[in-house]
């Protein structure tokens, strides 16, 4: 053959190729309000950036006429590209080459670039879009699977891995992105979970639709199984490229470094309100004290009464875990404490420090809540707080009463730093609970029990209710004023290095789960 | 995503707090009545083990539920008189729907 026919051979390969399961299929696509896995790849990565490996992969299956089947590069792209000039490695199943079904070949794919990301130390994007295992290929899927969760497990704490959901990702598939640090849903787009709405009407009866029952909405409120949603996959894109930007490529690199910009607008000392009781955005505490005002969120959507999520200080990057008062008056319960423990746990592997702001008035009282075991939840938020090495700074804005005050990254736990406002309450309990107790008798005892009882929380709150007493045991080390706090937040994070436990000889700890 | 909720009262340690507070929040939780045998699962009743006025003992299987490919065994919780079967055999029967009451 001559070389010109071996190039035009070559070139026509390389076309057919690229149209994936065909023009037939990518028009299929297309009407679901999808885009194409190409397309995908290429809207995500700098412009010219992709270097594709494994095109013409192909599967070796030979059951149930699979001998006579061509599945182009078997049903997923694999390579590497950049995202604002920082290398990745990306894997995008191709729903349109056999429904995105996993098989040997394609899984082999995946684990060869997921080793890639691994020893390259760089982050993992992965895109799902598939129908699940390819049930001709039998076994040899299932070992696919299994590969690629024992890899995103070892790499779990080395690189950052990122899962978009942008199709049918059901059964055993799920777990690949389970294991991963962040997962993308799409409106209408995005199906999650382990049986499907007809495996439920057919085993138990119940009539569910894939919306209701995986959708991006469910996994971003109810599940907690997703942490960004967006009504677009291109708003995806723009999530994961900002998200990008706060974390190093791996874990022993520092996190980039950006230009220090002051906030859009500072925090000014009338930001919590007059009444004790009366709820305030949190956020705005947050915009006020990061650089640029500029907070991305993390499972905004999920246990609102705490909320956390990264932005810079300094230029640095952080990551803040604050009560949000404005939601279930900023509780602790069973999944605002798995929410900000598996936060923290994912900063202290990157080597983010660690921003908390308190203001809570304790763990949510109830039966649901005991039943549901907020204890082992709860202690994993002690766990991660204690177990976490990077600086630790602490505002107690407010309320910070109980095992509350103990649990949101106070002194005893290891923080760097704690600073209070004159607004803060560091207490036992709540004025109200603990004057009943305390004063028990003596209100009962009264002539007007309501009476003394006020009188009594009053005097309770005077005495109790302030910062001061914390302070003078040396538990808050820093006083000051909600508008100069940015400022010493600064110089608590320069001041703070990173604390050494000394049990680096252990091969990990037990975190309770 | 919209979801705003109204300020609502929040009693946490006898402090009344302004806040949001989600609707599932409003389901509280009731104290279960052992006499009631519902099913816990959706499933088939294959074949129903006992009748009305019959003297059970904490144990005894009260009928054979077919769900998740499995022949499942429900069995009294507690000992008591039957007093309503409210399924029959072949009876579909939907999650949390009652089987058996007992007195």
């Amino acid at each position: 053959m001559s070389i010109k026919r071996r190039l035009s051979e070559f070139g026509s390969k390389v076309q057919n190729l690229f149209k994936g399961g065909g023009d037939i299929a990518q028009e299929k696509q297309k009407k679901r309000g999808k885009l194409t896995a190409r397309e995908r790849v290429d809207e995500i990565l700098d412009n010219d950036s992709f270097l594709e490996t494994d095109l013409f992969v192909e599967h070796s299956s030979t059951d149930f006429g699979m001998d006579r089947k061509k599945l182009a590069g078997d049903g997923v792209i694999t390579g590497y590209g950049k995202i604002d000039s920082r290398p990745v490695a990306i894997f995008a199943q191709d729903f349109t080459v056999a429904g995105g079904s996993l098989g040997k070949a394609h899984a082999a794919k995946i684990v060869k670039v997921m080793d890639g990301a691994g020893t390259k130390k760089i982050p993992l994007i992965g895109i799902n879009d598939s129908g699940g295992a390819r049930i001709q290929e039998g076994v040899d899927s299932l070992f696919g699977y299994g590969e690629i969760f024992l890899r995103n497990t070892t790499f779990s704490g080395v690189i950052p891995q990122l899962s978009l959901i942008l199709g049918p990702c059901a059964g055993g598939a799920v777990y690949s992105p389970a294991l991963t640090d962040f997962v993308f849903v799409v409106e209408k787009i995005s199906n999650m979970f382990i049986t499907g709405p007809q495996v439920i009407k057919t085993v138990l009866g119940e009539d569910v639709s894939p919306e209701v029952l995986g959708g991006a909405k469910t996994h971003t409120t109810v599940t907690g199984n997703a942490h960004f949603y967006a009504q677009t996959e291109f708003e995806a894109f723009t999530q994961i490229k900002r998200l990008l930007s706060f974390l190093p490529a791996n874990c022993l690199e520092a996190p980039p470094e950006h230009k220090p910009i002051p906030p859009v607008k500072n925090i000014t000392d009338n930001i919590i309100p007059e009444n004790r009781r009366k709820a305030y955005d949190v956020t705005d505490v947050i915009n006020g004290l990061v650089d640029n005002s500029d907070f991305m969120q993390v499972h905004e959507h999920f246990a609102k009464n705490i909320v956390v999520g990264f932005a810079r200080m300094n230029g640095k990057t952080i990551g803040v875990i604050a009560n949000q008062p404005r939601y279930l008056a900023g509780v602790l319960d069973v999944n605002a404490s798995d929410k900000a423990a598996r936060f923290i746990r994912f900063c202290d592997a990157f080597g983010i420090s660690l921003l908390t702001l308190v203001d809570t008035p304790g763990y949510l009282p109830g039966v649901d809540q005991e039943h549901a075991g907020v204890i082992r939840h709860g202690a994993k938020l002690l766990y991660s707080y204690s177990e976490a090495t990077v600086p630790k700074v602490t505002v107690i804005m407010r309320k910070a009463y109980g095992g509350a005050y103990i649990a949101m990254c106070s002194r005893h736990l290891g923080a760097s730093s704690v600073i209070a406002w004159p607004t803060a309450e560091i207490a036992v309990m709540g004025a109200e609970g603990a004057a009943n107790i305390v004063f028990r008798k003596e209100i009962a005892a009264s002539d007007d029990p309501e009476a003394t009882r006020q009188k009594k929380i009053q005097e309770y709150e005077d005495k109790f209710a302030n910062p001061y007493v914390a302070a003078s045991k040396g538990y808050v080390d820093i006083l000051t004023e909600p508008h100069k706090t940015r400022d010493i937040v600064i110089k608590a994070f320069e001041f703070a290095g990173r604390q050494d436990h000394g049990n680096s000889f252990r091969r990990h700890g037990n975190i309770p789960l | 995503m919209p979801n705003e909720n109204e300020m609502r009262k929040l009693n946490i340690d006898e402090t009344i707090y302004e806040t949001e507070v989600p609707s599932s929040f409003d389901r509280r939780w009731t104290p279960k009545d052992e006499r009631l045998i519902s099913a816990f699962i959706p499933g088939t009743v294959i074949e129903v083990k006992t009748r009305v006025g019959s003297k059970v003992r904490e144990g005894d299987i009260l009928l054979i539920l077919d769900a998740m490919k499995m022949y499942n065994e429900i069995a009294a919780p507690v000992a008591g008189t039957v007093e309503v079967v409210a399924v029959s055999n072949g009876e579909r029967v939907k999650k949390n729907q009652l089987l058996v009451r007992l007195k």
